[in-house]
């Protein structure tokens, strides 16, 4: 073998080791917004176990005021046992990341539709995703937490 | 040039051309760990700018019943007006991460005295850190967000 071909065979190995990009591409972005917005379709739409499938197999929840709720089963069931919404609207505030890794920030509104006696309930929040890209492509929740933005009732 | 010479750089080639960002370092999760435990005894300690300063000039704070809190002054700000605790806990069950972003996931603990009219509280719950190693090596959140495990009581 010659030496400029197997400078040559370097030379493009080295060219083609690029690192990874440090920061998220636009399709990245765009395919985590697009999940999201599927999360909050599906969520007015009860199709609990489609949105059940936007987290890995291990992935947790993390509601208010009861434990974390971890695998797709239980957070199919948690979303089953969450009351009928009459409004869910969610608003992307930064998506960042790196590789396969990235975090979302955003906020909430939604309304607990009545029920008998039960008047419509508004609330309003904040929350934060954790995704990791899949071997298929696709990114999916880690971990999804968030809270309400509204006080507590004060105690009488 | 000879043959085995350049397959021995063609192999040091593939093997330095990682896919991706790197996943975390024992150090960088040891050092994540310390920063968790570090902020515990500083909010427990009242070091409130201490405890302020593991988070990004421009963090945001997410603290349950109330609105997200912006930038380290207003952090510390709130860290300054929150109640003096006779206990406070964080623990990290989970730390990931790549390249220089990293997250924590864990729960935590919280005891308050009585104080006047306000009756002692307990409280516990979960918490996710998004943090980001910076320029000088350190690793500071950008997001901190938390919310309690305790039901809330029925009306």
């Amino acid at each position: 073998m010659r030496p400029t071909f197997f400078l040559t065979t370097l030379s493009c190995v080295v060219l083609a080791c690029q690192p990874a990009p440090a920061k998220l591409s636009d399709a990245d972005i765009a395919a985590i917004r697009a999940m999201n917005e599927t999360f909050v379709a599906n969520a007015l739409a009860r199709h609990d176990s489609a949105n059940a499938a936007l987290f890995t197999p291990d992935g947790a929840i993390m509601p208010p005021n009861q434990p974390a709720t971890e695998g797709t089963a239980p957070i199919r069931a948690w979303m089953t046992a969450f009351p009928p919404m009459s409004d869910f609207k969610i608003q992307v505030v930064a998506i960042d990341g790196v590789g396969d890794l990235a975090y979302v920030r955003g906020t909430y509104e939604l309304t607990l539709a009545a029920a008998g006696r039960t008047p419509a309930m508004p609330d309003h929040g904040k929350w934060v995703e954790v995704l990791r890209r899949q071997s298929d492509g696709k990114w999916r929740i880690v971990i999804d937490i968030f809270n309400s933005d509204v006080p507590l009732p004060a105690a009488r | 040039m000879r043959p085995k010479l350049l397959l021995a750089a063609l192999g040091w080639a593939a093997l330095a051309c990682q896919a991706g960002p790197a996943k975390l370092s024992e150090a960088d999760i040891a050092a994540l760990r310390a920063g968790v435990d570090s902020i515990e005894a500083q909010i427990l300690g009242r070091r409130d700018s201490a405890a302020a300063a593991h988070y990004t000039a421009t963090a945001v704070f997410m603290p349950p019943n109330q609105p997200a809190v912006e930038g380290r002054a207003a952090i510390l700000a709130w860290f300054a007006g929150g109640p003096t605790m006779s206990a406070f806990t964080l623990t990290a069950t989970e730390i990931d991460g790549s390249g220089d972003v990293a997250y924590v996931r864990g729960t935590w603990t919280f005891a308050a005295p009585a104080a006047g009219k306000t009756p002692a509280i307990e409280d516990h719950g979960k918490f996710l850190e998004i943090r980001r190693r910076q320029a000088d090596g350190s690793w500071l959140m950008v997001a901190d967000i938390f919310n309690s495990d305790v039901p809330l009581p029925t009306p």
